[in-house]
């Protein structure tokens, strides 16, 4: 066999991150649904024949670790029956992790004839035929959900199969939509295939497959080393969910972090079980996530492959609403991931001080606004909305950042959105006292207002108020989420999850998203840098003094004798 | 009719100004060509330019046609050496600049931060009023608070206002009212409103377009104002034409109103340049690609087209979201590869190159001002592919201990040679701009086969040929000037400006099409005429973006025609379909729909025309200057012919292995490579035996 040489590892490690980004890049610029193009709810992988991850690109990290869990379920089912131009699509909850919407593709990639490795291509598809359009809110089984595949042959040697694209555009509202996000996971697919085969002419597949084996080992050594420097010990923390959207009874997720030598075990007894509302989460996205938060404290700089977290043991108890299983809901599996990701970056963060961060606000916090009653003319928005980051040690947290799971997903511009939908944005802004008050003050949430321009119907999921973003080392916990529906006759209610409900013409929704934690003492926090946030408007006069103890004149100066002592001025 | 026309063009770069000098006889036809260069004079870059053409004992009275390019703008903005910016904009909107698109692109990065607003959040002020996306009035204007903001405004030592409403590139009356009220208020402030840069949609974009202008307005009017200054004072009386970013060139008076089209001028100018060779030597499909010291920029042209886009960002990277400049820029991939980007082991024994460069101090390793680690430039000079007898043109001694450290100190780390380094930093620097060559071309549905790789810039010619293989391309042509080419291609430059106008329509209403091209038509024989150049002698062309009913990405498609009806219409969504399935790979039986247009007018103004060489009858031989070994990283060591490149003639060929020297930059032609020098004094390399 021929060995790759330094240089030529090097090479191919550029080629293969640089691939999956191309094929990324053809799967937003072709995409249909503005959550995929706009959004980025999507991943690419390149992989290597055993279905093991070589580059990875994805617009939102929650799915870091799953994609390649996918390909081998791809792999077990159909081992060598497969050929060149052949794809398979998947979005079983129960084995993919997420839910329904969440459609995997994944096709085989030949050179010369040989299987060479495998693309796969997620995106978020819109609608999949649930009970309610677009997504549900108040299904208690994944029988409400939609339709669900395991691995499935759709495409073989290029050609679509007639009675599968049948099947699928009967089990959607969306069906032009549709068949163009899945073309353009095809399309992501054919580039990866196009751009390995130019690479593959000229350093042949026994360079490459050695090119790649030193990636892996490369990331594997690295991350046992890292490991190793980890403080050992166990560490536990737990935090509780608003409720599962179906019942008000708060859900607890428990994570206990051990770490001894090299191996770092992470196990979830504790946890609530199964749930009758739909935040049930597989066991290969529970995975994936807890990769995440690992990947945030750990080698944040390194690229992911077959390599990594291979000292990483996760145990999940079977009855858990972490390890769903039929007829679990999954629709809104990754409210509770917001949550298990601050807990575990909490216990990563005792066993290494240095970079422990207060928690950030949590959840995707979705509004969602349709109508589905004017045949061509229906209409959905789904949103997730930014929030505040925690404080570290030494920085401020950031304001109006996506949660941990989101990443690339961007807003989508008011200018675009009126377009789209009968909605005015009225009001896109920073929200005054929401990040934890500390020496490093936890970053804004924000304040997103829609002003309803016609009959429709709207729905919220808004998550954290029961475990705000937590301080660290004596810092403030964040504000949660508060949201206001006014109606046209000016009555007000504050719904934080709200399934889909009819609203006239003229209701105003505010939403808003929840802080991050505070870092430190907020006595340490120099006058003037809480002079500086009140005058920006981000802390208001009474919590400068509340919080801060710093009395500020309505002259906008300081009243040094009428305020707490402090450390520093 | 005078007996000669000069033309100059002056380039001021990070480190060098430079400058092309071209004189033509108009009885004889024949052109005379001088290149200088000159250090570049921060903050006061005027001084450089009238500096070289000093040097270059320019006669700046006799002067017929003067272009200039200048990272003034770049700088300015990189070093956050600005005006202080207060910005006005719609109620509930004055975070947008903050919020930005709301994404991480460094997942992992619990510390993540977003690049810092140029505006402090106590100077982004709000009024009520709204418009909405189809240019109707919703809600009021409402400009009694605007008294107090400028009153505040001028307390906090605000020096440049931007104004940026929602909506307001459907209509941009309420920004027109905010603009003159603030004029009225605060008479001779800087300002700038979103709808006179762009009339696209996109809010945060907008206004971060829209500070940023701000932003260097007063150092660009300054620098601008001072730079005629010099030159009316030396006695020249013609227009001075200032490069902008879509590869045209704009009067002084324009520029100063919107300055952040100058953004990315050098670059512009040189893939101008190089459309303008494609046509002269007629190749029409050209990958064009620009190695400087720190970065090497690459650009596809169709067809002799080159594309202008309005999607370009400043200090985006793997780290950052960067910031938004929805301004026409000539559609460019840049990483930080140069002949300066500094060679490096990570602590995992992994090689890499770049971003980090040397720059031009302490420079690379052999340089010898104390420069101690591998550069690309270093690793080219230790394989023999750069002459050390004749480093930087003869100017500098290289430093070969100082190189041998540098390298020796990497191969420690690596358990390998001297020269396996610097054959793995050559292969690396190669592989990173065959990706970024790779995303102008493949990643766009062009098969980089079908062009010719036009290489210039300093590093280019010692890279093409290699990246030209890797690629498959036909051949690949060094450009006469390849060192200066960016000043080269200004001279080469129309006056110019692109309209991008967001509106939205069905792909049939050609009503609704034709009154939006006849608007913008009108604004723009409005702009030209203020230059004085009559309707007559403007080109007008329209571009066409569309997109599939409820997608967001459009495709640019050429109106067959100046103005549409029923069959142009037809040819157009044809059109678009090929484009579409170009780009991403598929097609669609689906409804088509306009969201705007993209006009370009564009009108020559004392533009040069290349003419050919004289042919001496020197030999060859004449040129050759010895023979050294030379290493072609993967194709091995090979014994080189070395050609003076000062001496090459029209009509000369020769064949690999060999290496072209030129006082500015080194050719490195690979074995069995077949060389031909055209009329024009381009080298041509043919590279596929």
């Amino acid at each position: 066999m021929k060995t790759a040489d330094p240089i030529t590892t090097e090479v191919v490690r550029n080629f293969v991150i640089a691939c999956a980004q191309d094929m990324n890049a053809a799967l937003w610029r072709s995409a249909y649904s503005a959550v995929i193009y706009e959004g980025r709810d999507s991943a690419v992988v390149l992989l290597d024949e055993k279905g093991n991850m070589l580059g990875q690109s994805t617009g939102v990290p929650l799915f870091v670790g799953a994609i390649d869990a996918c390909v081998k379920l791809v792999l077990a089912r159909y081992g060598t029956d497969m050929a060149q131009g052949d794809i398979f699509i998947l979005n079983d909850s129960y084995l993919q992790g997420t839910h329904l919407h969440d459609v995997t593709a994944v096709g085989p990639l030949f050179h010369r004839g040989e299987l060479v490795g495998f693309g796969a291509a997620r995106a978020h598809w819109q609608d999949i035929g649930a009970i309610d359009p677009g997504s549900t809110m108040g299904s208690t089984s994944i029988f409400h959900e939609g339709i669900r595949l395991g691995p499935t042959r759709i495409v073989k040697q290029g050609k679509p199969i007639p009675e599968w694209y049948d099947l699928l555009t009967r089990n959607t509202r969306l069906k032009t939509m549709t068949l163009g996000d899945l073309n353009a996971q095809i399309s992501a697919i054919r580039t990866g295939e196009k751009r390995l085969n130019g690479l593959l002419e000229r350093i042949g597949v026994a360079t490459y497959r050695s090119a790649c084996a030193n990636i892996f080992e490369q990331a594997r050594l690295l991350d046992i080393e890292a490991i190793r420097q980890l403080r050992d010990g166990t560490y536990y923390r737990e935090g509780f969910l608003d409720d599962d959207g179906v019942t008000t009874d708060p859900v607890k997720i428990a994570l206990t972090l051990t770490i001894a030598g090299e191996k770092m075990i992470i196990d979830l007894a504790g946890t609530s079980g199964p749930v009758q509302g739909s935040i049930n989460c597989g066991a290969v996205q529970t995975e994936s996530l807890l990769r995440l938060a690992y990947k945030t404290m750990i080698n944040p700089d390194r690229a992911i492959t077959g390599g990594s977290f291979s000292t990483m043991e996760v145990r999940i108890p079977d009855s858990c609403l972490l390890n769903a299983r039929e007829p679990a809901a999954c629709e809104w599996y990754f409210t509770g991931l917001g949550l298990l990701g601050d807990l575990m970056i909490s216990c990563l963060g005792e066993a290494m001080p240095e970079k422990a961060t207060a928690a950030h606000y949590g959840d995707s916090m979705v509004a969602a606004f349709f109508q589905m009653d004017k045949g061509e003319d229906s209409w959905i928005s789904v949103e997730p909305t930014a929030g505040g980051w925690g404080g570290t040690n030494g920085g401020d947290g950031e304001s109006a950042l996506i949660n941990l799971v989101n990443g690339g997903f961007r807003n989508i511009p008011a200018e675009v959105y009126e377009t789209k939908f009968p909605v005015r944005v009225e009001e896109f802004s920073l929200r005054r006292d929401s990040g934890g008050a500390g020496r490093w003050r936890g970053g804004c949430g924000v304040t997103r207002t829609y002003l309803l321009l016609e009959d429709c119907y709207g729905a919220l999921w808004f998550e954290r108020a029961r475990t705000p973003a937590w301080g660290l080392a004596g810092g403030q916990s964040g504000a949660g989420p508060v949201n206001d529906i006014v109606a046209p006759g000016g009555e007000v209610e504050h719904p934080l999850k709200m399934r889909a409900r009819a609203f006239r013409q003229g209701t105003r929704i505010v939403t808003r998203t929840g802080g991050g934690g505070g870092y430190g003492d907020p006595l340490a926090r120099p006058v003037g840098e809480v002079l500086d946030d009140v005058r920006a408007g981000l802390v208001s006069v009474d919590k400068a003094w509340a919080d801060y103890g710093v009395r500020i004149a309505p002259d906008m100066t300081v009243d040094l004798a009428a305020s707490r002592p402090r450390a520093t001025m | 009719m005078p007996d000669k026309i000069i033309r100059v063009a002056t380039d001021v770069g990070g480190t060098f100004t430079d400058l092309v000098h071209f004189e033509t006889d108009t009885r004889t036809g024949r052109q005379t060509v001088r290149t200088e260069k000159s250090d570049t004079t921060p903050p006061d870059f005027e001084q450089g330019v009238l500096a070289v053409m000093h040097k270059a004992g320019v006669d700046v009275g006799a002067v017929d046609f003067f272009a200039h390019g200048t990272t003034v703008v770049i700088n300015a903005l990189t070093e956050r050496k600005g005006a202080r910016v207060g910005l006005i904009t719609t109620r509930g909107f004055r975070d947008v600049l903050e919020i930005g698109r709301g994404n991480r692109p460094d997942f992992f990065n619990l510390m993540y931060r977003k690049p810092e607003p140029f505006v402090e959040r106590y100077l982004r002020r709000e009024v009520p009023g709204r418009i909405d996306f189809k240019g109707g009035e919703q809600v009021p204007l409402d400009l009694s608070g605007l008294p107090r903001i400028v009153a505040d405004f001028q307390a906090d030592g605000v020096t440049a206002v931007a104004i940026c409403l929602i909506h307001a590139y459907a209509n941009p009356a309420h920004e027109e009212a905010v603009l003159a009220e603030l004029r009225r208020l605060w008479p001779g402030v800087a300002a700038v409103a979103s709808h006179q840069i762009t009339r696209e949609w996109r809010e945060y974009e907008r206004t971060s377009t829209t500070v940023l202008s701000a932003y260097v307005q007063p150092a660009a009017e300054r620098y601008l104002e001072r730079l005629e200054r010099g030159l009316r004072s030396e006695g020249y009386a013609g227009s001075l034409y200032i490069m902008q970013s879509n590869c045209g060139v704009d009067a002084v008076a324009s520029i100063k109103q919107t300055p952040i089209t100058m953004v990315e001028s050098g670059p512009a100018s040189g893939f101008w340049g190089a459309a303008e060779l494609g046509r002269i030597i007629g190749e029409p499909d050209v990958l064009a690609l620009d190695i400087g010291g720190t970065t090497a920029k690459c650009s596809l042209i169709k067809g002799g087209h080159v594309a202008i886009k309005t999607d370009y960002w400043i200090e985006r990277h793997g780290k950052s979201a960067g910031y938004p400049i929805m301004v026409p820029v000539v559609d460019l991939v840049e990483i930080g590869n140069g002949g300066g980007s500094i060679a490096w082991v990570d602590d995992f024994g992994k090689l890499h190159v770049g971003p980090q460069s040397a720059g031009a101090m302490p420079g690379p390793a052999s340089y010898g001002r104390g420069g101690d680690k591998a550069t690309t430039t270093d690793a080219n000079l230790w394989l023999g592919r750069i002459n050390k007898d004749y480093f930087c043109g003869g100017a500098v001694v290289a430093d070969m201990g100082a190189l041998d450290a540098a390298l020796s100190d990497l191969a420690g780390k690596l358990g390998m040679s001297n020269a396996e380094v610097a054959r793995g930093i050559v292969r690396i620097a190669n592989s990173n701009m065959v990706n970024a060559l790779k995303l102008v071309s493949v990643n766009r549905g062009h098969d980089p086969r079908d062009f010719t790789l036009v290489v210039f810039g300093g590093g280019g010619p010692m890279h093409g040929v290699a990246l030209g293989k890797e690629l498959g391309v036909r051949k690949v042509v060094v450009p006469r000037g390849a060192p200066v080419f960016s000043a080269w291609g200004m001279l080469m430059s129309d006056l110019r400006r692109d309209y991008f106008v967001t509106e939205l329509m069905d792909a049939d209403n050609v009503t609704a099409l034709a009154a939006l091209i006849d608007r913008t038509r009108t604004r723009a024989l409005a702009d030209f005429a203020r230059e004085g150049v009559v309707a007559d002698r403007v080109s007008l062309v329209p571009f066409i973006r569309a997109r599939y009913q409820n997608q967001e990405f459009a495709v640019e498609v050429r109106l067959p025609g100046e103005m549409p009806d029923a069959a142009t219409m037809a040819k157009l969504i044809a059109d678009f379909h090929d484009a579409y399935e170009r780009e991403y790979t598929y097609r669609l039986d689906a409804g088509v729909e306009i969201i705007g247009l993209h006009l370009v007018a564009a009108s020559e103004v004392g533009k040069l025309e290349i003419v050919a060489l004289p042919r001496t009858g020197a030999t060859l031989e004449a040129a050759i200057k010895g023979r050294r070994a030379v290493d072609y990283a993967t194709e091995g060591v090979h014994e080189a012919t070395i050609y003076d490149g000062t001496r090459l003639e029209p009509g000369m060929t020769m064949i690999g292995p060999a290496v072209i020297e030129d006082p500015g930059t080194t050719v490195v032609v690979h074995p069995g490579n077949r060389v031909s020098i055209d009329d024009f004094g381009n080298i041509h390399i043919d590279i596929r035996g």
